[in-house]
């Protein structure tokens, strides 16, 4: 199905039936009425039935929001609702919004639900949202008549509320046999962040026992998170301080001890070298990566990068990450000098990497230097910083080591030129393209595809026109055609082209030009190549034929038609045939029928049964019943059988179910007499398909 | 690494992360032993394998293909992800629950010392992100959400294009994400009532539940079409906004805020269970005057207007569509803006796991694009104007709106 299809079908089956939410927004506000009807017809509502009156209340809700005494009037009767006879599903609907609207006024009507197990949650839930001391005292009141699971329910949405006023019950709650209300009580506490909750917790962590202490100590650096983030620095300070000194603390505790406590500001440096340690423990190391990353201040920066050469390859490789991260130009020197001299592939390829963002010009030598090498890591980090090292001087010292450079470095050279798209390159990429290195030129020949100007085209044909050698002649030609793509938009992009056409007195020379315009594709070289169809050297036709090929679109389909029919030699008939085929099968998108045509002409027209062919893997593309009479038209032929078998099969297997049932006929003589069993068998099982 | 939520897109992140060398899969976990269940769901999407016993099955045999055999004993299942995640042997883990779960899963990852690869949208309720952030931060962790768009190329290209002016001054995103697929067109037929059943042997639905609030079994709440009821996903805006307005909010430099302001309207299904929208619009006003306009209509993607130019990213893929196409052959130089690149989302996360730095993805990320679509969900519901404070993650306009950014937990669940 279409997305046009799909978006009728969506206007037709769907809207009318969907449920509008908030849309009535000029509606005068309901009357009390409005809701009392609404909340009767959800009274019995169960769940899995359809939610068209609940949506139906919601809207009752946005509409009243506009006026608080239709709000309060709403409210109420929501209140009521709950309090009186109605389904369990109706009730958590209620509860619901109520969560969002509800203000003192609900609440009784709320904390009567608190007592029993199956509303508990809902109206828990309600109250949660609900700001204000008379839903908080509720929940508080309500800690005093509860156990288990709803207690842990009410001290977990305490702890959401961050409510002060619970820190007593919370602290009691800790003190409980029961883990699920310990734990809970616990985690709330931690949320609140006081320091009477936090003596509480390290009182309760001493205690606890293993299942639970994670949560205790987890809890305790959540609470002086929150402190910190209040901006009681020193009193988180001190709790970060006693638990990441405390080995009795979990690995898990002491590293968000260690990251509270670089957060506070200070320097933990010792703490970092601790941890990198060969006796480190691997969380803490972990952390600490994103500590020198992410905080300036953990450690300076010179330090941090004086630890390199103290560290395992492995650790090496993730501090020049994190120094890299941290953008310091302070490290370049430490990491230049493992870019330079490690023995580590990982690490070197890792410093490599890393002078994109710390190193300078005076880098260039050592990244050319592994960028010519063979080790796959440093080779690609290396040509990855050439091509981004934004450092001043680096395109002049690129330039400079250019010249005199060998072979490979030169390579290496030529291909940054390109990617930094350095224009300051192109004189001595000319330069490089007429030297005496064929490796070197076509190297310089492609980098001047990618950044030479469209005016330094005249230079970069006439390197065309010199260069006899064929391969080194398409790669040039390629970069003819990248560079006239990049004349700005509006103007002619074949004209300077086509002025090196009329200087071109060889025609090997006009034929490589014929090839550019090809693949250019703009309409003013269009006119030479017709030209050349009809007149001209058997070389100039049979190039121009080929540059139609590559034709962007189908405007030369008609000259290719008729150099299939006329051209002299029967090699040029074959190619423009070929042509004629590939540029009518480029709308067959938008226009089947035209593209249908056109490949019957070339199976009635040509001679050559692999022309015909050809046109018939074309029609199998087109699902429709006049590819499949055309495919079946050749059935009787037997050099085309094959092919117009494989077509109708194909065909057949795309088409809808109506346009397949239409087919039947040409699907069971296949099924009769295909010429081998597996195409009997696929005409049959698409025959079954059709309904025959 | 071990493996969280064994569902359509666990069990391809699964496929995807076997054909890592370096990582070794022992453990797999989901609540549902995969007899029968997920079938039943999956059949018109052609994925009929999942759950724990048929994940395992197609991780033997796929780790069989890459060269990498194990034995029946090497990969351990759990149907409760704490027990998973109580080994000390595994370093990371994926978190492909539905989106209820994903909050609660990867804290818990996070403190037990794990990395996560958690599917996207990263949470289900804004302060839900909020805490993954802080939980990643404070045990040191790396999250990668399961946005992979940002991984492709194209999608890296245009972020650089337009941030470095190519298109001129950005004043629009246009992001389109109809509701056109197959699944989409089943839901809308799927109208009648939703009769409660009988919860399948081997099918942990208490556990499914987790901190959703109680409803009773019936099928068509749980494997793959939760996503469309509001208590255990968020409809479309989350399924495909969590891709497509992640990369209008990675071209327009706002990973770490988002807009602040957004008017919506639409209509739901009003079925017997599916609650989230199924049409909608959308316009979203950013602190630098950028607006994103969005709707569920059009071909799935997101268009970039700047006054000299635009970009359409094609989703899913990421085929780019331009203005002129000289646009599109534009080089990024040295000096200018560039963007991380990925070697592919998953291979990305494994290389940030080795050298501890943050994902193409990472939670920060996440959190915003989710709370982005969590915040078109609270105007579509309530069809009032939010206006955001990306920086305090408060609606600073209507205190009642603020009530829903968050989402209450079912005891004895808690962030």
């Amino acid at each position: 199905m279409k997305p046009a299809h799909i978006a009728r079908y969506l206007a037709t089956l769907a809207i009318a039936a969907l449920a509008s939410h908030a849309f009535a927004a000029d509606a005068p506000a309901p009357s009390p009425a409005d809701i009392d009807t609404g909340l009767a017809s959800i009274k019995e509502y169960d769940y899995g039935q359809t939610r068209e009156n609940l949506v139906k209340i919601s809207d009752i809700i946005a509409i009243a929001r506009k006026d608080k005494a239709a709000l309060a009037k709403v409210e109420k009767a929501m209140a009521g609702f709950i309090e009186g006879e109605a389904s369990l599903a109706s009730k958590q609907f209620v509860c619901g919004q109520l969560g969002y609207i509800g203000t003192d006024a609900s609440v009784p009507a709320l904390a009567k639900l608190l007592a029993s197990d199956d509303t508990a949650d809902m109206a828990r839930m309600a109250l949660e949202r609900i700001p204000g001391d008379v839903a908080e005292g509720a929940l508080i009141d309500a800690t005093k008549k509860t156990e288990g699971l709803h207690l842990v329910g009410l001290l977990n949405t305490l702890g959401e509320r961050r409510a002060k006023k619970a820190e007593a019950v919370l602290e009691k709650s800790l003190k409980s046999t029961d883990a699920g209300v310990m734990t809970a009580a616990a985690a709330a506490l931690g949320k609140l962040g006081s320091p009477d909750g936090v003596k509480a917790l390290e009182e309760a962590r001493s205690k606890a026992p293993a299942g639970t202490k994670a949560i205790v100590e987890d809890a305790i650096l959540v609470a002086a998170d929150r402190m910190r983030a209040a901006g009681d620095k020193a009193e988180a300070k001190a709790i970060y301080d006693r638990a990441v000194h405390n080995s009795d603390f979990s690995v898990q505790a002491r590293a968000a001890a260690f990251e509270g406590l670089a957060r506070c500001g200070g320097d933990v440096t010792d703490l970092i070298k601790g941890a990198l340690a060969p006796s480190g423990e691997p969380m803490l190391q972990q952390l600490v990566f994103a500590l020198i990353r992410e905080i300036p201040t953990s450690i300076p920066t010179a330090k941090a990068a004086e630890l390199l050469s103290t560290l395992s390859p492995d650790l090496q490789v993730r501090m020049i990450a994190a120094l890299e991260d941290r953008g310091d130009k302070q490290a370049h020197r430490p990491i230049a000098e493992l870019a330079k001299s490690s023995k580590e592939n990982l690490v070197k390829a890792a410093a490599l990497a890393a002078l994109a963002k710390l190193g300078d010009d005076s880098d260039i030598a050592v990244l050319v230097a592994a960028a010519a090498g063979n080790d796959k890591e440093p080779k690609e980090s290396a040509e990855f910083s050439l091509s981004r090292l934004a450092a001043k001087g680096t395109d002049e010292a690129l330039l400079k080591q250019l010249a005199d450079a060998p072979e490979a470095e030169k390579t290496v050279i030529i291909k940054a030129i390109a990617a930094r798209n350095m224009a300051s390159g192109v004189p001595a990429l000319f330069t490089e393209a007429k030297g005496q290195n064929q490796r070197v030129r076509v190297e310089a020949v492609r980098a001047l595809g990618e950044v030479a100007p469209p005016k330094s085209l005249p230079e970069l044909v006439a390197l065309q026109l010199a260069t006899e050698n064929p391969a080194e002649q398409a790669e040039i030609e390629k970069a003819v055609v990248a560079t006239a793509r990049r004349t700005p938009e509006g103007q002619p992009k074949a004209k300077l082209v086509l002025a090196a056409l009329e200087k071109a007195d060889k025609d090997a020379a006009k034929a490589s030009i014929f090839r550019a315009l090809g693949m250019l594709g703009d309409p003013d070289g269009l006119a030479p190549l017709k030209g050349a169809l009809g007149g001209g050297s058997d070389e100039l036709r049979t190039a121009a034929i080929k540059a139609l090929n590559e034709w962007p679109d189908a405007t030369p389909l008609n000259d290719l038609l008729e150099a299939a029919k006329s051209a002299p030699a029967p090699a040029q008939k074959l190619l423009a045939w070929r042509a004629f085929i590939k540029l009518a099968s480029l709308n067959e998108k938008e226009n089947a029928a035209g593209a249908l045509a056109n490949y019957k002409t070339a199976i009635e027209t040509a001679n050559d049964d692999g022309i015909k062919r050809l046109a018939l893997s074309r029609i199998a593309g087109i699902p429709n019943g006049g590819a499949m009479k055309l495919a079946a038209a050749q059935l009787e032929k037997e050099s085309l059988r094959a092919e117009a078998e494989a077509a109708i099969l194909k065909i057949a297997g795309k088409m809808k179910p109506d346009a397949l049932a239409k087919t039947k006929e040409t699907l069971q003589k296949l099924a009769d007499s295909g010429s081998t069993d597996d195409v009997k068998k696929q005409a049959k099982n698409l025959l079954k398909k059709a309904g025959g | 690494m071990g493996f969280i939520g064994l569902g359509g897109q666990g069990t391809r992140n699964l496929q995807q992360f076997v054909q890592i060398p370096e990582v070794q899969i022992v453990a797999l976990c989901d609540v549902d032993n995969g007899v029968g269940q997920y079938n039943n769901l999956y059949q018109f999407s052609g994925s009929t394998d999942a759950g724990r016993a048929p994940a395992k099955a197609r991780a033997t045999q796929w780790l069989a293909d890459v060269g990498r055999p194990v034995g029946p004993k090497d990969i351990a299942t759990y149907s409760d992800f704490r027990e998973l995640l109580a080994r000390p042997d595994i370093d990371a883990v994926t978190c492909c629950t539905p989106d209820h779960w994903h909050g609660l899963v990867t804290i818990h990852a996070a403190k037990s010392g794990k990395d996560i690869y958690c599917e996207k949208p990263l949470v289900n309720s804004i302060p839900e992100g909020r805490a993954v952030c802080d939980a990643v931060r404070r045990y040191g962790r790396v999250l990668q959400t399961g946005s992979h768009e940002r991984s492709n190329d194209t999608v890296r290209y245009t972020c650089e294009l337009v941030r470095n002016g190519r298109i001129g001054k950005l004043h629009t995103m246009r992001v389109n994400m109809p509701n056109t697929d197959p699944h989409h067109l089943k839901l809308l037929e799927n109208r009648g009532p939703k009769p409660t059943m009988p919860i399948p042997e081997g099918f942990d639905y208490e556990m499914w539940l987790g901190p959703a609030e109680w409803a009773p079994y019936t099928q068509e709440r749980t494997h793959f079409w939760w996503r469309y009821i509001l208590a255990t996903g968020g409809g479309e805006i989350t399924d495909r906004g969590a891709h497509i307005i992640d990369i209008g909010q990675f071209v327009n430099d706002s990973d770490n805020s988002g807009p602040v302001e957004l008017v919506a309207k639409g209509h739901s299904l009003g079925n017997g269970l599916f609650d989230s929208f199924i049409t909608y619009d959308f316009e979203a006003t950013y602190a630098n005057g950028v607006k994103m306009f969005g709707g569920s209509e059009g071909e799935r993607g997101i268009k970039f207007e700047g006054d000299k130019g635009w970009i359409f990213v094609h989703i899913h893929g990421g085929r780019l569509e331009a203005s002129s196409p000289d646009l599109l052959r534009e080089k990024i130089g040295p000096g200018e803006f560039h963007t991380q690149r990925s070697p592919g989302h998953h291979r990305n996360f494994i290389e940030c796991v080795q050298a501890r730095r943050r994902p193409i993805a990472h939670e920060e990320i996440g959190h915003r694009t989710a709370t982005f679509c969590h915040l078109i969900n609270i105007a579509l519901l309530t069809g009032r104007k939010v206006q955001w404070d990306p920086a305090a993650e408060r609606i600073t306009n209507d205190e009642n709106l603020n009530r829903l950014v968050a989402k209450p937990m079912r005891s004895p669940w808690r962030i």
